[in-house]
């Protein structure tokens, strides 16, 4: 019986592991998700997926609307809309730091007062007399243009926020005091996502790191408008540039044999420079420096890169997301 | 034995097999719960206004619900998911540790960084291979920061206001090296244990280069990553296919102008290219094209015998001889493992080819080719 019983127990160790060799996959050890940002569940590996995909496609749908002019309605729709996130929403480039819905509103919608001067312009530049300074011709001729490559998104841990980062190329073209004008823009963006109640993730905070927007006919490394800091009343959303006119401090001075800015006549016509402060921006705006544009005098620096974390308490002080100064 | 007692032993043997295999599955069917919650946050307020005790959140959270069992394949899948966004982030990250010329945080930080990957981690160019740890970041380090020390003497040779100085505060002043990376695409293997990509890249690299000088970059990307045991992903392979570096006031069609269709190495290259730069800090072009994948006609009517062309700007010998030769002498002092020319740059000789596309695979074993 022993003998019997062993035989027993032998076979039925050998079938098994051959039944458990055979046998389709079954779950995995733990069923969990290993990647460097940490261990997640199945359900939590898939939402962290899609609020990737989600926030990479507002960071994108951000681009589309600024090239239509649409100012407005992008931070309608892909802005965070709910309190107390809308309190502490905000937009940051070079020089520029506005903080709080009614800031970022009167900031990003103010660029659309000038967007009628340049439609002026458009207009008394059309010897045809086919542009008219009317709605129907709002915006003609103008071209703003960034393209957003090279995405490092993370997701929190909790799955309440995410930040990005972007490397960014594009055009800023727009008639302007008689002329066209164009511009290369080269600058790195960085975003912060929020998800509301609803479960729609939305922009919180936008920051851009303006290497340079400069003539297509000129240099990057002799003009630039993100470090010469010109003051004018027509920039581009997103330059930055002192709204006195003053140059960054540790700027030289004195440039050389370039003229002072002011004095700046670009190809095509007499226009002024496009960059400084819209009309009465600056009231929507702290001003301070917040990024250094590319030029001889500029040691490039790591800006800010996301890395996993858990929540945004954690990351707040440290993560470039406002008014925290690159180049001290 | 009878075979009655066979019969009754081998019908216990299978009843007692099927209990152990079905006592050690999990469930297969899809599970019908909803999504599971998590540790309920705090109410949604701005992060800043959170101040719920750590005991007040510990009080709030509701029980972790049992967690639902899904089938390996639905595991993998969402496995999957992540790794190809962790993949697309170091690949990314690469470009910013670049433009901040911090390449010994990037090899320190996203590179592989456990043997044996290290032995045969690399970086290739057009015209340099570097392979294994020592000479990767002997490239990416050491013969950067030569790069980076003459990029500082041209700084101080084009500075009129004279505050420029010779010092360790100024490395890297004025160089812009921005390389933007675009089309993805990234295929995770099937067993998680590597990935491939290539990107398209358009950018510049500007600076003091004996002149202030800027450059269109052009050029395909490949990467080779690989999971440590961590779970991070890493870079593991990184190579250019450089079509052309030019400078703005010129025409990337002109071979003339193009580093990168003259292509040798050099101790002063942007990286990635492998161009020669002269003892003035001064980019070379215009040298003999090198390496054509096909033969350049010998009588290239109303142009010159390639010998013969002499660059704009002076009498220069092409490096490492007459087309088809090497690919020109390697950087002096460089870990370069191997020289040769892995791609041709942009040219009218250049018959169209992009990088090896990188299709759905099992395990790096059924690879024939890294790049």
């Amino acid at each position: 019986m022993k003998r019997t019983i062993s035989m027993l127990l032998t076979i039925g160790m050998v079938v098994t592991l051959m039944l458990s060799v055979t046998m389709p996959a079954s779950a995995a050890d733990d069923g969990m998700v290993v990647t460097g940002s940490g261990t997640f569940t199945v359900e939590e590996a898939v939402e962290r997926a899609l609020a990737y995909e989600e926030c990479q496609n507002l960071a994108g749908k951000h681009e589309f609307y600024h090239t239509a002019l649409e100012h407005r309605a992008e931070l309608d729709n892909i802005w965070v809309n709910e309190e107390p996130w809308t309190d502490t929403m905000s937009w940051t480039n070079n020089t520029q730091f506005c903080y709080g819905k009614e800031n970022v509103y009167g900031f990003y919608c103010g660029v659309e007062d000038e967007v009628v001067n340049w439609t002026r312009s458009a207009a008394s530049m059309d010897d045809t007399g086919t542009i008219t300074e009317s709605e129907e011709w709002y915006g003609t001729g103008i071209l703003w243009y960034h393209m957003l490559m090279s995405p490092v998104i993370e997701v929190a841990r909790d799955g309440q926020t995410a930040c990005g980062l972007w490397q960014s190329w594009g055009t800023v073209t727009q008639p302007a005091g008689g002329g066209m004008g164009a511009q290369w823009t080269c600058e790195d963006y960085t975003m912060v996502f929020a998800k509301m109640s609803t479960g729609e993730w939305k922009i919180w905070h936008l920051r851009t790191f303006v290497h340079f927007y400069t003539n297509v006919d000129n240099h990057w490394y002799e003009q630039n408008m993100a470090t010469q800091g010109n003051g004018g009343e027509d920039v581009p959303a997103g330059v930055g540039v002192m709204a006195d006119g003053a140059k960054p401090e540790g700027m030289p001075a004195d440039m050389g044999d370039m003229p002072p800015p002011s004095d700046m006549t670009p190809p095509g016509g007499d226009m002024a420079p496009p960059s400084g402060l819209p009309e009465g921006s600056d009231t929507y705006a702290e001003i301070g420096e917040w990024y250094v544009g590319y030029d001889l005098y500029r040691v490039p620096k790591l800006i800010t890169i996301p890395e996993p974390y858990d929540t945004w308490a954690d990351i707040e002080d440290t993560f470039y997301w406002g008014n925290q100064p690159v180049y001290e | 034995m009878n075979k009655r007692n066979i019969s009754v032993l081998l019908a216990l043997c299978l009843l007692i097999s099927l209990m152990v295999s079905v006592a050690g599955c999990s469930a297969k069917t899809e599970p019908e719960s909803q999504v599971a919650e998590s540790a309920a946050p705090a109410e949604s307020k701005a992060p800043a206004e959170n101040e719920a005790s750590a005991e007040e959140e510990q009080a709030e959270a509701p029980a972790e619900p049992e967690r639902a069992q899904y089938s390996s394949e639905t595991v993998a899948a969402a496995q999957r998911a992540l790794d190809y966004i962790e993949v697309h982030n170091v690949i990314s990250k690469h470009e910013y540790y670049h433009t901040a010329l911090d390449h010994k945080g990037e090899i320190e930080n996203i590179w592989v960084n456990e043997d044996p990957w290290m032995d045969t981690m690399s970086w290739t160019n057009n015209t340099q291979k570097m392979i294994g740890y020592e000479d990767v970041y002997g490239f990416m380090v050491t013969d950067l920061e030569s790069n980076i020390a003459m990029s500082l003497k041209s700084a101080m040779a084009n500075d009129t206001k004279g505050i420029i100085t010779d010092s360790e505060e100024w490395l890297g002043t004025g160089m812009f090296w921005y390389h933007m990376l675009m089309s993805p695409t990234i295929e995770v293997a099937g067993d998680g244990e590597t990935a491939r990509a290539i990107f398209q890249s358009w950018g510049t690299v500007t600076g003091p280069m004996g002149e202030m000088t800027s450059q269109w970059t052009m050029e395909s990307y490949g990467f080779d990553c690989a999971k440590m045991s961590t779970g991070e992903w890493k870079i593991w392979h990184l190579r250019t296919y450089v079509y052309f570096y030019c400078d703005t006031d010129d025409h990337w069609y002109d071979m003339q102008s193009n580093t990168a269709a003259s292509g040798a190495g050099s101790a002063n290259a942007p990286a990635g290219v492998g161009v020669m730069y002269d003892e003035d800090g001064n980019q070379i072009t215009g040298q003999t094209y090198l390496g054509a994948p096909g033969e350049i006609p010998e009588d290239m009517e109303g142009m010159p015998p390639p010998s013969d062309m002499t660059p704009p700007g002076g009498d220069m010998t092409p490096p490492g001889g007459g087309p088809g030769g090497g690919g020109g002498g390697a950087p002096s002092g460089s870990f370069t493992t191997e020289t040769g020319t892995y791609f041709t740059g942009f040219s009218l000789y250049k018959i169209a080819e992009s990088p090896e596309i990188p299709e759905p695979y099992y395990t790096w074993d059924d690879l024939t080719t890294s790049y």
